[in-house]
């Protein structure tokens, strides 16, 4: 027995530590990859490490060297337009997520796969299209028109989303709200949204997520004027992977911490008595 | 507390009937139970009442107020849910309160009530507890304590022990009932389970494919079912179709006799010779005998019959026997086992038979 139990531990740890690998091996890379200052083959690890690409990338430090990239600027236009984007994309879609929740209204199945569409389809050709008219109407190449690039990625999974979280709050608690002398707007105040609160933060962090990730929308209709992070770390990646390395770790830590802040969230026990 | 009254109520869904000219008055702190198989439509007659539902037409009254139009919000009606429907994200402290602030009771007044509600259905201490960390009959009294602390003039009930476990089940019925004596709060109960309107109800209104069939205390739809659907549905019940053969002298009884020439004495009342009836014998009104009783009493029905199969119930066997062409069931206590094909001979008086019109 004693054996057959020191065996499965081993395989058991083997396979955890291949697992964080797999998880944390590439991000490691990106890491190593982001302080290295002398990397030359054939050594493991880097000559000589320190911080210089990480002051520059943030502008701490002014360097003449070629290729070094200030970050802040990009950094600030992705979370400002990721702010606006999911301020904007949840009021649209909390609305509407609770009327095609909650009423019975023709062609809802039709409504629902009219969000989808702009997803249906390959996304160069309709960004291509997209900047035709864009630069017509004068927004190509501006803010207003990436936000607007973002809303239309972002709002899909939004709407999907808070229909959901809003299908998954049983009418009766509405109902019993109502009888107890509370009108409709109140009801929703105070028992449909809070109810459907998870599901909707839910939906406020991946809409985050997905427009400070955003590419393709951004690529065709932003630059060169709009760069947003996800830009730089393209331009960059090519000739410059210290800094590529910066940006993606950058790019990373908005996703961990919203991920963090998920898990603790959607834990909260009170969700589990929505099912009822 | 008002009375409520339903006058002529109808409701379809699309095409289908879900309510039918629906005419029901429930008295004044009368506890009435809408009764009957899923899609009766009383469900969606408590819903109507609340106001959850609008009726395609008809009048809805409670007192001499009309409240056909009135949201429901504006009803003052208590409402409980099978599902219990408590707020998951609120205390038990805070699930009561919500209807009290909505009333502008003052802070402290309504703590009182909330712990007298509490009191009343016996989770006093239970305050600060969130629903999920209650057991099922403890989430309906909340419920129940939630309808009440508003002290609203008519209390609805939809079906609000389905849920729980048959010990509970029972338990709660008695308690439901009490609680509703001691406050004479109007109140209309919907179930599906005749025991349970049995033992709760002041009346009983029975419901069919969206009509009132039959409305009475539990004693007169027990023992004088109006049709042959209540009859079946409440307790168990044997039929026998015939024809009235002969009414005797003095018009207390009348033989029936059936197309294979059985004839059984009934209770004649209202009944004329030549008219076509069911017959509705319960099996408890049934003695099962494995010998010919001699002498037979002239003016009890006896007849032979053979068993075909019994089932046992744990506090008695209930089974089929076979008389002519009829199937009718009767019981013995566990102790009297009978064989399937064994020959017996079945005796009720004729007072117990009562008869629908067919």
């Amino acid at each position: 027995m004693g054996t057959k139990r020191f065996l499965t531990r081993t395989v058991e740890v083997v396979a955890l530590v291949l697992l964080c690998l797999l998880i944390f091996g590439p991000m490691l890379g990106l890491v190593i990859w982001s302080v290295a200052l002398r990397w030359y083959w054939p050594n493991l690890l880097p000559q000589e490490i320190g911080a210089d690409y990480w002051r520059q990338a943030l502008g701490l430090e002014k360097s003449l060297a070629v290729g070094a990239v200030s970050i802040t600027g990009s950094l600030q236009t992705s979370l400002v337009l990721a702010l606006l984007v999911v301020a904007v994309v949840m009021l649209l879609s909390t609305p509407v997520g609770y009327v095609l929740a909650k009423y019975r209204i023709p062609f809802k199945g039709a409504i629902l796969l009219l969000f989808l569409m702009p997803q249906a389809f390959p996304q160069q050709p309709v960004f291509v299209n997209l900047l035709l008219v864009f630069t017509k109407m004068g927004l190509a190449g501006t803010f207003q028109g990436v936000l607007l690039v973002h809303l239309m990625v972002c709002l899909v999974f939004a709407v999907w989303i808070s229909t959901a979280a809003f299908k998954a709050v049983p009418s009766e608690l509405e109902e019993a709200a109502r009888s107890l002398g509370a009108g409709g707007l109140r009801t929703f105040f105070r028992i449909t949204l809070p109810l459907a609160m998870p599901g909707l933060l839910a939906s406020a962090v991946f809409v985050f997520l997905t427009s400070l990730d955003e590419f393709t929308g951004t690529f065709f209709i932003g630059l060169p004027f709009v760069a947003t992070l996800p830009m730089l770390l393209y331009s960059s990646s090519g000739f410059n992977l210290q800094f590529a390395s910066v940006i993606a770790i950058v790019l990373l830590i908005p996703s961990i911490l919203f991920m963090v802040i998920i898990e603790r969230f959607l834990k909260a026990e009170y969700i589990g008595g929505i099912g009822v | 507390m008002p009375s409520l009254s339903l006058r002529n109520l109808n409701k379809r869904f699309g095409k289908a009937v879900a309510v039918e000219n629906l005419d029901l008055e429930i008295h004044d702190g009368e506890i009435m139970t809408m009764l009957g198989p899923s899609g009766c439509g009383k469900t969606t007659t408590l819903r109507c009442i609340a106001g959850l539902l609008r009726p395609d037409s008809g009048e809805i009254y409670l007192g001499d107020k009309r409240i056909t139009d009135t949201s429901p919000e504006k009803r003052g009606v208590g409402l409980v849910f099978q599902n219990y429907a408590l707020w998951p994200h609120m205390t038990v402290h805070q699930n009561l309160a919500f209807g009290l602030q909505l009333r502008k009771v003052p802070k402290e007044k309504a703590a009182r009530r909330i712990d007298e509600a509490l009191a009343m259905v016996r989770l006093s201490g239970f305050e600060e507890r969130y629903p999920r960390q209650l057991s099922g009959g403890q989430q309906q009294r909340v419920a129940l304590a939630r309808a009440l602390v508003i002290e609203p003039s008519l209390l609805l009930l939809d079906e609000p022990l389905s849920n729980l476990d048959a010990q509970l089940r029972e338990e709660m019925r008695f308690e439901i009932r009490e609680l509703q004596k001691k406050l004479g709060i109007t109140s209309v109960y919907v179930t599906h389970d005749q025991a349970e309107a049995l033992v709760l109800s002041d009346r009983i209104a029975i419901l069919h494919e969206g009509r009132l069939v039959q409305v009475g205390t539990p004693e007169e739809i027990y023992n004088q079912p109006g049709n042959r659907f209540v009859a079946g549905f409440i307790g168990l019940t044997s039929f026998v179709e015939g024809r009235v053969a002969s009414v005797d002298d003095a018009g207390a009884y009348a033989t029936v006799r059936t197309e294979d020439n059985l004839e059984i004495q009934a209770a004649a009342s209202g009944l004329q010779p030549g008219q076509k009836v069911t017959l509705a014998i319960r099996p408890e009104h049934i003695e099962i005998g494995e010998q010919e009783p001699v002498p037979s009493v002239a003016g009890t029905n006896l007849f032979q019959g053979q068993v075909l199969r019994g089932a046992y119930l744990g506090d008695i066997i209930d089974y089929r026997i076979g008389v002519g062409n009829w199937v009718l069931r009767a019981n013995t206590p566990t102790d009297r086992m009978l064989q399937p094909g064994q020959q017996v001979w079945l005796s009720f008086a004729p007072d117990r038979v009562t008869w629908i019109p067919a």
